[in-house]
């Protein structure tokens, strides 16, 4: 079992960071390095660990985040909305969770064992869990191994991080009622393959 | 909405050392320039490709299977579980809990790596290009195609070897020279004057090992497992263990393990650049106040104005982690003005914008952004 953190951060950035996530992100454009340390320091811990939930691997984690954020610096001249450089980054973390998805399968396929996977539900649950609850956690963790890459990313977004539906749809970069297909699928699989354990 | 059930995997949150390892990664790739060059690439890709097809996909410098340079993959600080790096030659290295490596050399011809702590598990795939080499102190491990572990801890290494055939090779090696043989193992011991060796046992035996009987044979050739002492077991009571080398390694855990409850102890006769471990041993163990404690010590010590930077910088974190804003601008501009190393510099100045923003205090989080 992974030592566990004792505080949860918010799941989103506070709504006052927008108006200075715009500056930072105008500064960082202007070549300023610091502001891309702050707007990092903000944002990584969140894209970490939602990634790391997503893909079950720290170090596939560690990795996305990098590609994600060396990502994100590359093409921040391309940031329309200077303060949504929180969801911006987001979607790119989502984006790159899709390739790992992509990579596993293809490395499947290939016979090819992928990273360690050593952060699933189970192994990051609360260490006051009982057995019942690691039961059902490594159950949920099963069922959402087996569903469509697109249909996990879309259930984890909305029912593990939290996200508002429009914020879902924002983050994977497709309409509403995609999203809400989607979740309606990995909802309905998880029902019925858990009982109803959720 | 119900709770979100990421609040139920805690363990999923992305630790201080993480969000570090990652950010130090993004600065070596994000600085590369990669437009100056393309003209030159676009130049050379049709020899390139020629080449490409011809050669194999990894020629030239080793990388990951995610296209990571083999440096990145495998330096950093040592983590406690282990972790596999998959290299795009089909090889693989398994890097034990707290091992710390350095890839010294990656090229179309040569890896070798030096393994200055913990345990390196090797998969070099046969008929590859490169000659693999590991360094563990002045024992080194050189092989084509095999599979072999090497450990390494204070002042002894074992290398065993699952496939293939290793050589290895080194001033305390038996005339200087020796091969190991697949299920065969190699096991180098120092004398009973060096300084507390300790081999970390395999995961499969994690019990410690009994004293050395066998003093005089600084080498030994063996199947079995090293006689070793630990450092628990040669700490004379009442005197404080060597906690040092394995806080220096990065292994906080055995150095916490080491202390014990002697932590101010250790400290009160400590220098400040050994407060300021202390205060890493402490924050890895969890006790954030008394690592606050200790980094606050060192203001009111002899020490060099790096040392004081340091000190604030790092009491400045840990601060801003468990939500003491203001208190922690406070410590990060200390930190400033005793003159943080220039690689800090960048993150000391986000780190301060950040303290301000959380502390409510706009003008100062403002002021710090527009300073030149």
């Amino acid at each position: 079992m992974r030592t566990h953190m004792a505080e949860v951060s918010p799941i989103r950035p506070a709504a006052d960071t927008h108006a200075d996530d715009a500056v930072l992100v105008e500064r960082a454009v202007e070549g300023a390095a610091w502001a891309k340390g702050a707007l990092y320091q903000r944002h990584a811990r969140r894209v970490i660990g939602m990634l790391t939930r997503m893909l079950s691997s720290t170090a596939d984690a560690e990795d996305a985040a990098q590609d994600t954020f060396i990502l994100a610096f590359r093409d921040l001249r391309q940031l329309q909305r200077r303060g949504g450089f929180g969801a911006w980054v987001n979607g790119i973390a989502v984006h790159q969770a899709h390739r790992r998805f992509r990579r596993r399968k293809l490395l499947g396929i290939l016979g090819i064992q992928s990273s360690a996977r050593d952060a699933t539900f189970e192994q990051v649950a609360d260490a006051r869990a009982g057995p019942e609850e690691r039961a059902e956690l490594s159950l949920i963790q099963r069922v959402l191994d087996g569903l469509s890459a697109n249909e996990r990313v879309a259930w984890m977004l909305r029912n593990v991080e939290g996200y508002e539906l429009s914020e879902v749809a924002e983050m994977t970069a497709c309409s509403l009622a995609t999203v809400k297909r989607r979740i309606a699928a990995a909802e309905e699989r998880i029902a019925r393959e858990t009982g109803g354990a959720r | 909405m119900s709770k979100p059930l990421r609040e139920r995997l805690p363990g999923s949150e992305a630790s201080d050392a993480a969000v570090e390892r990652v950010w130090q990664r993004v600065n070596e790739r994000g600085e590369r320039r990669v437009w100056p060059y393309a003209a030159a690439l676009a130049a050379s890709a049709a020899v390139v490709a020629f080449f490409a097809l011809r050669a194999g996909p990894c020629d030239g410098p080793l990388c990951t299977q995610s296209g990571l340079p083999m440096q990145a993959a495998l330096s950093g600080d040592a983590v406690d579980h282990e972790r596999t790096v998959e290299l795009a030659d089909r090889s693989r290295v398994t890097l034990g809990p707290r091992t710390v490596a350095r890839v010294a050399t990656n090229a179309a011809t040569a890896v070798d790596i030096e393994l200055s702590t913990g345990t390196l598990a090797v998969h070099v795939e046969p008929k590859g290009p490169r000659r693999w080499g590991i360094t563990a102190g002045d024992v080194r491990v050189e092989v084509v195609g095999t599979t072999f572990s090497v450990a390494r801890a204070e002042g002894g290494v074992r290398v065993e070897v699952s496939e293939g055939t290793v050589q290895v090779s080194g001033p305390s090696v038996p005339g200087g020279v020796t091969r190991v043989t697949a299920g065969g193992s190699f096991t180098n011991v120092p004398a009973a004057d060096s300084p507390t060796p300790s081999l970390p046992p395999k995961p499969e035996t994690p019990r410690p090992s009994p004293p050395a009987t066998s003093p005089s044979s600084p080498v030994r050739s063996s199947t079995t497992k090293p006689k070793l002492e630990s450092p628990e077991q040669t700490a004379v009571a009442g005197e404080l263990p060597d906690w040092r080398t394995p806080a220096r390694q990065g292994r906080f855990a055995d150095a916490a393990s080491l202390l014990g409850d002697r932590l101010e102890a250790a400290a009160a006769s400590a220098t400040a650049a050994d407060v300021i471990l202390l205060a890493d041993v402490a924050a890895s163990s969890g006790d954030a106040v008394a690592s606050e404690r200790l980094l606050a010590k060192v203001a009111a010590m002899q020490a060099s104005a790096e040392e004081h930077a340091l000190a604030e910088y790092k009491r400045g974190q840990r601060l801003l982690a468990r939500g003491e804003a203001k208190l922690a601008a406070e410590a990060l501009e200390q930190a400033i003005a005793f003159g943080l190393p220039p690689a800090m510099k960048d993150s000391g100045r986000a780190l301060v914008i950040e303290a301000w923003r959380r502390a409510g205090d706009a003008a100062k989080a403002d002021e710090w952004r527009t300073r030149p």
